[in-house]
């Protein structure tokens, strides 16, 4: 019998803390190269214009400037995006600058303060065209569309309409229906690390880029694509990343400037972008209008829904098909919806493009969602609990529009965030201006669908052990903070039966990781994870069949046992420690490797559009909010948030239980305080740390992280994900508390003191009316 | 981002501080003609503010003159407080929490902990005004192509704005220490002089200071001996509990009619972040004086104040919901000043 001790479960601290907490940590700032360039963006005075002419004169006066980069050189030209369907951007305009901010050139200088100074020199002569700014506009035909690939003359990137069942028939019957529409601002990812790589021109004439990216395969191809050089000419270095939210899964323009530039000079060129060029390069969540009705029977259950959603894309169409689709898709749980029709459309704007962010795609329908429900609940007097546990989606079921549905913990996370908030006693019966409130969510567990069309594995982990006895990982899965490297480590500790300080993890050099799609849609931990069990598993194969040689039994007989030990399955006197079946396995061989993948089966149906929301897994979640509203001024305090998330199994429960909070915490900052705001000719207002509120912790409320482990049958160690679903169901938990506290229902997100406050005035001048009326 | 070169000065006195402020204030040619007062230099307290300034290019001067190393500076005498007191200074002296509670607990709002142990009493007082097509970038407002202040000659705020520049003053502690009815200790070439802070800020978001003489600097902030007999409070509007600036602010300072806790028998109201200077406002003094406070005059003061701040649309928050805010502010300023209250 085995005794092996599974570290699953335990709360493990992150492999590279103490790297990071101590300061040793490399990140791109930390980083130089001899001969090194510094280089600054010159960036467009205009929302939209034709860039005539960039003229360095200037410029190459001040000491120590090397270099110009101008629209019309080499390769400034080439378009590339995130998905193939939407390549429009380009490194420099071509010829169009699209935003107010945006790069329409570059200088290299030998000093980072000779580069600024320089850059603030450089003449650009523009011709000036009118400026698209509000989304409706953008639906408009004009004969100055951003980009040429958009539909019938206008401003429209993509448009989606799907519908399943019998939309009209299902609200022809309805007992009640719940309907409004809602608006969010745009908000950005906030994280800590601004943007910044480095391109360094090799001397065998490939070329390298280090960039804080999370996702190194898809800058790979991007690179190729504007240097017109093959893959295998260039080398991606993804350094530790402080922080990305998606807000860094684009191959973006600077990058492509920076390898242009290190071509143009022949020297490393380094660019690292101050706060303000983050939010000018943005690619966070869109700005979105969104019009929703939800129809119930008289007992409560979901009978239709019928959305649509209006987003703002900004200049470029990053991920914006995907968000397009999840807009609606992704309502499509944790309930069954029997009947269901959506519609998108997302738009181009001369503004920042948007992109993807933390739970991308679903967080601003989800809070449309939630808000209807916790009014069809009103109305018929039901618990808002209740009214979601009936309706829920039960496991090992499928979705109208084909989502495959196996493990669920969504009513276990009902229950528990129910008992621990006090519910029962604190709904509808705290005093006037306190409340509490209830939201849920389901998200997916990573993207079924590759971006490019392939049969390449999604991940693939290769796993090496040679004489000193040391685990050596190559993923390309990038750490962006959230842990990954931790959970590959662990995963082939596990597999192996050994203990996790065995092993080192590199994760960050396409010359060495096997692919891995990146960080992002959540995918890392459940796609990853699996190929990491797997290459752990096949290597422990290779150790098992050393201890059938070393003892005369058979290889398959033998287990993981304690204190890194390979035990039989029968006799488990019969022990070989690791060390000496390693002993034995590398003798006449050498060192072992091995590698597992992991691929999504084939999924979902054939409809136009079948393949958004495909996951091989979904996660659930199930949020309280317990909230004081100041009813003179407006202000909303959160006092308390249970969050229940049901992410299969918690490998690490301390790195699940961040996640949560993080989440929690971002999610309370779009509710409350964050906002993109834009002048009306879309010149961003305020894109500093002061003037973008992002809540601090005396605005952090006491989170309980409640784990709910719902075992997922194809989930690597039974792991879902966490890193993403857990931000949606704050938004509308808070905006129902506020509706428990003090009546009025909030359909502007971020919530805040000042809509709270004139939604009370109009509730007010309502009842007054009301009175004087009666 | 990065601080643009200057030229540092860091003086140990204070008249070898009040010198490189004659020597960056001389015309380069040498002469003696007076020029405009800090046309060629900065006094820098904490630099929580100005350097964040320099950092986006706003308004950089040649010459920064550091005040750190000024002794003069940095320890009281008695009845006032030293310029270069810090905040959070100001926020933990026990002898100031129990003379002047509500100076330690304004400190105690002002920006984030971290800035607190930098910024000064006399930095806080000199804030900069803001505005929000002020404090941008250069490449932002060289976009915005706007800013009386700053490089343009047009203002994004007001259509007409003549050469009035409406950027609003932000500092929560000037409103507070002018309800203690405190003063400014100024020194500068010609010596010492007295100017009570009520009077001491006068003008625009650009010239923002009565009588504000070439190479002269606040030295220290006098309390007056009847301060502890005022009671004084301070509410804040922002959204966030720490970082923000006040989108409003309102100080209020009562003195009781001898043996008739409750009476007002004198009344100052300040507020900031409504105009570009700390305003005063001797209507609400009138409506006060004299007079019990409950919450009916508490709610005619509030009302009265919202009728006088006009906020400009030059911040996060609408001017609309700042007025509205004064409203409430002032009221609940005033009722924690009631001899009931806890605080």
């Amino acid at each position: 019998m085995s005794d092996y001790r599974s570290t699953v479960g335990q709360r493990l601290p992150l492999i590279d803390s103490m790297e990071k907490v101590s300061g040793q940590g490399t990140y791109i700032e930390d980083m130089s190269f001899p001969d090194m360039l510094y280089a600054r963006m010159v960036r467009s005075s205009e929302s939209h214009a034709v860039v005539e002419q960039v003229d360095f004169a200037a410029a190459a006066e001040i000491e120590g400037y090397v270099a110009g980069l101008a629209p019309g050189e080499a390769g400034t030209g080439i378009h590339f995006g995130v998905l193939p369907i939407s390549e429009d951007e380009t490194p420099l305009p071509a010829p169009k600058a699209l935003h107010s901010g945006c790069i329409v050139a570059a200088v290299a200088a030998e000093s980072e303060r000779a580069a600024r100074e320089a850059a603030l020199r450089v003449e650009v002569r523009y011709s000036v065209l009118d400026p698209v700014v509000r989304p409706r506009d953008a639906l408009r035909e004009t004969d100055h569309p951003l980009h040429p690939t958009t539909v019938a003359g206008t401003n429209l990137h993509k448009a989606v309409d799907q519908e399943f069942g019998d939309v009209d028939g299902a609200f022809a019957e309805a007992a009640t229906v719940a309907s409004g529409e809602f608006r969010f601002d745009g908000i950005n990812h906030g994280f800590t690390e601004p943007i910044g790589c480095i391109a360094v021109p090799e001397a065998n004439g490939r070329m390298s880029l280090y960039s804080a990216t999370q996702v190194p395969h898809y800058l790979h191809r991007a690179l190729a694509k504007v240097l017109e050089m093959p893959m295998h000419r260039i080398r991606v270095f993804k350094p530790l990343v402080g922080g990305g939210f998606g807000g860094k899964s684009d191959p973006f323009p600077h990058e492509m400037v920076a390898a242009l530039l290190a071509r143009k000079t022949g020297r490393p060129v380094k660019i690292i972008f101050d706060r303000d060029e983050v939010f000018l390069n943005h690619h966070g969540r869109h700005p979105t209008e969104y019009r929703i009705r939800v129809a119930a029977d008289g007992d409560g259950r979901l009978l239709g829904l019928d959305s649509h959603s209006r987003i703002d894309g900004g200049a470029w169409g990053s991920f914006g098909v995907v968000t397009t689709y999840y807009n609606g898709v992704l309502s499509q749980g944790p309930y069954r919806i029997p009947a269901f029709r959506y519609s998108g459309r997302r738009v181009y704007t001369n503004k920042p493009a948007s992109g993807a962010m933390r739970g991308h795609g679903a967080v601003n329908a989800r809070f449309a969602l939630e808000t209807c429900l916790d009014e069809v609940a009103e109305q018929l007097r039901l618990d808002p609990f209740d009214l979601r546990a009936q309706n829920a989606l039960p496991p090992n079921t499928t979705t109208l529009n084909h989502l495959r549905i196996t493990s669920t913990g969504f009513l276990e996370c009902l229950q528990q965030v129910r008992e621990r908030s006090g519910w029962e006693r604190k709904f509808r019966q705290l005093p006037h201006g306190r409340g509490i409130g209830l939201g849920c969510g389901f998200y997916i567990s990573g993207s079924a669908l590759p971006i490019h069309r392939t049969r390449t594995p999604q991940s693939t982990v290769h796993v090496k052990i040679d004489v000193d006895g040391g685990v050596t990982i190559h993923s390309m899965a990038a750490d962006i903070g959230q842990g990954s490297d931790t959970m590959l480590a662990q995963c082939v500790a596990e597999a192996m039966g050994v203990s996790m300080d065995r092993c080192r993890v590199f994760a960050r050099d396409t010359d060495t990781a096997p692919l891995d799609l990146g960080s992002y849609s959540s995918r890392v931990t459940f796609m990853a994870g699996n190929a990491a069990l797997r290459a752990g598993e096949a290597i422990r194969r290779k150790l098992h069949k050393a201890c059938a040689r070393l003892t005369g039994l058979r290889a398959d007989d033998f287990l993981r046992g304690a204190n890194e030990t390979y035990v039989h399955r029968d006799d488990d006197s019969v022990r070989v420690p690791y060390a000496d079946a390693l002993r034995e396995a590398l003798a006449d061989n050498g060192a072992l490797i091995a590698k597992g993948i992991y691929r999504a089966p084939k999924l979902g149906g054939s409809f136009k559009g079948s393949g958004a929301g495909l996951s091989p897994s979904y996660s659930y979640q199930a949020f309280v909010a317990e909230v004081e509203v100041d009813e003179e001024t407006g202000q909303v305090r959160v006092d308390k948030v249970w969050a229940a998330h049901d992410c299969g199994k918690a490998l690490n429960r301390l790195a699940v239980e961040g996640q949560i909070e993080g989440s929690v915490h971002m999610g309370l900052g779009q509710a409350l305080s964050e906002q993109l705001v834009f002048l009306n000719n879309g010149q961003l207002q305020n894109g500093s740390l002061l003037d973008y509120k992002i809540p601090a912790p005396p605005d952090t409320p006491e989170i309980e992280a409640i784990v709910v482990e719902s075992n997922d049958p194809e989930g690597p160690l039974g792991a879902k994900e966490c890193g993403e679903g857990a931000l949606a169901p704050i938004i509308p938990a808070v905006a129902n508390a506020i509706h428990d506290a003090v009546g009025v229902r909030m359909h502007e997100v971020p919530m805040t003191p000042e809509r709270v406050f004139k939604a009370l005035e109009k509730k007010r001048r309502a009842e007054e009316k009301l009175r004087a009326g009666s | 981002m990065q601080v643009p070169d200057f030229i540092l000065r860091q003086p140990a006195t204070l008249q070898e501080a009040i010198t490189a402020a004659q020597e960056a204030s001389r015309p380069p040619d040498g002469s003696h003609a007076p020029s405009a007062p800090e046309q060629g230099y900065d006094w820098l307290g904490g630099g929580t503010d100005l350097l964040c300034n320099y950092k986006w290019r706003i308004n950089q001067r040649p010459v920064v003159i550091a005040l750190r190393g000024v002794a003069e500076l940095q320890s009281d005498v008695a009845g006032s407080l030293a310029a270069g007191r810090t905040l959070w200074q100001l926020e933990n002296d026990a002898e100031i929490q129990r003379r002047y509670p509500a100076l330690a607990s304004t400190a105690a709002l002002v920006a984030s902990p971290l800035i607190r142990r930098s910024a000064t009493l006399g930095g806080n007082l000199h804030l900069d005004t803001r505005c929000w097509h002020f404090n941008q970038t250069a490449e932002w407002r060289a976009a915005h192509r706007s800013c009386l202040k700053a490089e343009a000659d047009q203002c994004r705020v007001l259509p007409d704005p003549g050469d009035v520049c409406v950027a609003a003053y932000c500092g929560d502690l000037a409103p507070v220490l002018i309800a203690y009815g405190a003063v400014a200790r100024l020194h500068g070439p010609d010596g010492e002089r007295r100017v009570p802070l009520a009077e001491y800020f006068a003008g625009d978001g650009i010239r923002r200071f009565a009588e504000r003489r070439r190479a002269e600097l606040m030295v220290a902030v006098e309390m007056p001996a009847d301060a502890e007999d005022w009671r004084v409070n301070y509410r804040k509007l922002r959204l966030r509990q720490t970082f923000d600036f006040p989108e409003g602010g309102v100080a209020v300072g009562l003195q009781w009619e001898s043996g008739n806790p409750g009476v007002i028998a004198a009344a100052r109201i300040a507020t900031t972040a409504y105009a570009s200077v700390p305003l005063l406002h001797p209507e609400v003094v009138e409506l006060l004086q004299g007079q019990l406070l409950d919450q009916d005059l508490a709610d005619r003061a509030g009302a009265l104040l919202e009728s006088l701040v006009q906020p400009m649309k030059n911040t996060s928050m609408s001017p609309s919901y700042r007025r509205k805010m004064a409203r409430v502010l002032c009221r609940r300023a005033l009722l924690d000043c009631s001899p009931h209250s806890s605080s």
